[in-house]
């Protein structure tokens, strides 16, 4: 997560980019699974920095490798001295690659991957995607850290089918009516967005671990089809030490004819207690408040969110 | 002026207060266009979609692959 800063956002590193077709993906997916993508990607990380490691360790990196599935480079890496080492490096094999060698043949045209193991396929084009920003607000009496945490901020997506979106209105919606979304709707959000990721990956709340999920929505304004909303509710997650718990408040527009938002702002102020082992927390329990920001998504961004496969289970 | 009337004169004032306090935190907690920088490469959101554009553009491909998605909560 350091490397969107540190490696993606040099000049010199985007520079080098511009050599290659750039792609991100999950790496337990492509490491562990089954299916033409994974095989792919095995058939060049096992020739990487982690090959020696085991079946079992992490392939987590940068890798080069030629359409046809040759490995060029690979590191693992925040130092974008050493990224760029590699991409030039890379390069230079790219180069040195006889050109019978570089494509599949023949090339492939189909980009649909598995199915049921990825969760780009249920997005929700007729629903409600929205990105989550993470964010430790200031503390009153404490200066942040000076090294990368002291500017941390990560990044997730919620989704929401078409009538899940719908249900976070009133059947009628009348200026001044009000609504509680479903608590099913509100405690996707507590259990898989409002979590403390701010410095990395941390673990979702089971149900069972919300202990309050409220979400209540007014209309403020009709104009036609469009109706305006205003949110107000509250969460509290907590999983024995770990927790976070906070105030809802935002804003949004839906259109009543295109039975879409097509505006939304939400936030969620709150108080995060704790860790998990990834996330970076040691030495800084809380608590400490934490701030969440959602948005309406690209229509082009298909990342699926980080808990997709537990949202309709 | 009855206490309701006032109150009800008072309240587009406390909603647009609000509203404003929101925004700010929105803004506050929202990352600043500089960022923003690393999503500007363009990135392919998985590898197979690469492989494609690859063949497509008869270029090498640049992988980066985490836990959790780079692109989203990693």
């Amino acid at each position: 997560m350091r490397g969107r800063q540190s490696v993606w956002s040099n000049p010199k590193v985007q520079q080098r980019l511009k050599r290659f077709v750039t792609c991100a993906d999950e790496v337990h997916y492509l490491h562990k699974r089954a299916g033409r993508e994974c095989d792919f990607f095995r058939g060049f990380s096992e020739q990487g920095h982690y090959g020696k490691n085991g079946p079992q360790a992490t392939r987590q990196g940068i890798y080069c490798a030629s359409p046809s599935g040759r490995f060029l480079g690979s590191v693992n890496s925040n130092d974008p001295g050493r990224v760029i080492a590699m991409l030039d490096a890379a390069w230079a094999a790219w180069n040195k690659l006889p050109k019978k060698q570089r494509y599949l043949d023949p090339a492939p045209t189909d980009t649909a991957t598995g199915r049921g193991r990825r969760g780009e396929p249920l997005y929700p084009a007729d629903g409600l995607a929205c990105r989550i920003y993470v964010r430790d607000l200031p503390r009153p009496k404490q200066a942040p850290a000076r090294d990368w945490r002291g500017s941390a901020w990560n990044t997730d997506t919620v989704w929401f089918r078409k009538a899940e979106a719908r249900a976070f209105l009133p059947a009628e919606c009348k200026v001044g009516a009000q609504h509680d979304v479903p608590r099913a709707l509100v405690e996707r959000l507590a259990r898989f967005c409002f979590i403390d990721s701010v410095r990395g990956q941390t673990a979702a709340y089971e149900s069972k671990q919300i202990e309050q999920a409220r979400l209540r929505v007014t209309v403020t304004k009709r104009e036609g089809s469009k109706v305006f909303v205003r949110f107000e509710g509250a969460t509290h997650a907590k999983a024995g030490a770990r927790s976070v718990q906070g105030e809802i408040e935002g804003v949004a527009g839906f259109d009543l004819t295109k039975g879409r938002f097509e505006e939304f702002q939400m936030t969620l102020r709150g108080t995060r207690r704790n860790g998990t082992r990834f996330n970076f927390r040691q030495g800084d329990p809380g608590p400490a408040p934490i701030g969440f920001a959602l948005a309406l998504a690209d229509p082009a961004d298909r990342t699926a969110p980080a808990f997709w496969w537990r949202y309709w289970s | 002026m009855p206490a309701m009337l006032r109150a009800l004169c008072v309240l587009p004032f406390l909603l647009l207060a609000a509203t404003a306090q929101d925004d700010k935190l929105f803004r506050q907690i929202c990352p600043a266009p500089g960022e923003l920088r690393w999503q500007k490469i363009g990135w392919e959101s998985s590898l197979w979609a690469g492989v494609v554009k690859a063949h497509a553009q008869k270029k090498p491909i640049l992988l980066w692959t985490m836990n959790g998605h780079p692109l989203g909560l990693t």
